[in-house]
């Protein structure tokens, strides 16, 4: 049954789209499910956006006080690391303006950049067989042990200039130099 | 028109791609995508939308490679834009000059519908995204470079559904 209180939609309980004070607005024949526009309570253009309500008629799902990521930016990286080295190779983001914060990032990097690569969050681990410890001190190195053979992650912070900055860091304990690619997201938080 | 944007190094190895910018107004508003091509076009520094490290510069590309980007090497025109990807191993070339005569030939073609099914923007409407990919959606390419046949996946499972269609108030 449509539900009488169900606030902000007074207007359009029928099926389909209609163009009303607040904006655009569809329903499903009992309840508005879908306002784009003056989303305010009072219907006073305190709050524009997008709102989309439940069959109930009253359970918000989306609406201006959602707290969402949106993807500022999005790109690649590589790096190449000789053998028995660290380094680290980084872009800086103007285009975005000075940030008050460092931004959220969602990164991943890979040791490969076919289509179906593993994609490993933020950092990526390949640890070294054979690797063995002695169990007490002064004793035969007879425990295996785990061993970190070449590590590459990738983080966000801000430049001297304010400016959002990815880096993709690599340090490669192997005896062959190591290529990482990440993908990366710098995100802005929005609403609430 | 939207372009993804490639950073090399002075020996013309991709080590850099950016799918878009988001460009916001004073007040922090998204106001739409950076043009990075205008700007680019307008003798702009892409260095006002990114600097990345090791780099001896940058410039735009019409397609959406992601990090199969990385497999190139970059080619530039007389006019210093790139003009094309040049594969690290197998040497196939991604020209730009093919890709930019097929983009003209499907905005007219765009713009003779539009001429019959009323007004629209024929560059808008011309749909390209199987020549270039998208920005979130790169080319699939294979080992060698070139743009791999589209995986013809099965259909997802049919499970039963609870959403706006079937979800109604009893």
């Amino acid at each position: 049954m449509p539900n009488p209180n169900q606030p902000p939609f007074e207007s359009s309980r029928a099926q389909g789209v209609q163009i009303t004070d607040r904006g655009l607005e569809q329903g499903d024949g009992l309840n508005v499910r879908v306002q784009l526009g003056d989303i305010s309570a009072a219907k006073d253009g305190s709050s524009y956006g997008l709102k989309v309500i439940s069959s109930d008629g009253s359970t918000t799902i989306i609406d201006g006080t959602s707290d969402m990521f949106r993807i500022s930016s999005t790109g690649t990286l590589s790096l190449t690391q000789a053998t028995d080295s660290s380094g680290s190779t980084t872009v800086s983001l103007p285009g975005l303006g000075a940030q008050s914060t460092t931004p959220a990032g969602l990164h991943d990097v890979s040791a490969g950049n076919a289509s179906t690569a593993n994609r490993d969050g933020f950092h990526y681990f390949e640890f070294a067989n054979d690797i063995f410890v002695a169990p007490s001190s002064g004793a035969s190195p007879t425990q295996r042990a785990a061993a970190i053979n070449w590590h590459a992650n990738v983080y966000t912070d801000l430049d001297g200039s304010n400016f959002a900055r990815v880096t993709l860091a690599i340090n490669n304990m192997t005896g062959v130099s190591k290529t990482a690619f990440c993908r990366y997201y710098v995100l802005a938080q929005t609403a609430i | 028109m939207l372009s993804m944007l490639i950073a090399f190094t002075a020996a013309g190895n991709v080590i850099a791609t950016q799918d878009y910018m988001v460009a916001r107004d004073a007040a922090g508003n998204v106001v739409g995508l950076i043009d990075c091509e205008a700007h680019e076009l307008a003798g702009g520094k892409l260095r006002d939308i990114w600097i990345q490290d090791g780099a001896a510069g940058s410039g735009t590309w019409p397609e959406w490679l992601g990090a199969r980007a990385h497999d190139f090497m970059v080619e530039l025109g007389p006019d210093k834009r790139i003009a094309a990807l040049v594969h690290a191993k197998s040497g196939h070339r991604r020209e730009r000059a093919p890709l930019e005569a097929e983009f003209a030939k499907r905005v007219a073609h765009a713009a003779d519908v539009e001429r019959v099914r009323g007004s629209g923007d024929p560059e808008a409407i011309a749909d390209v995204g199987d020549l270039v990919g998208g920005p979130g959606k790169p080319l699939r390419l294979d080992d060698q470079g070139r743009t791999a046949t589209p995986v013809d996946l099965p259909p997802p499972p049919d499970l039963p559904v609870v959403g706006a269609e079937t979800f109604k108030v009893r």
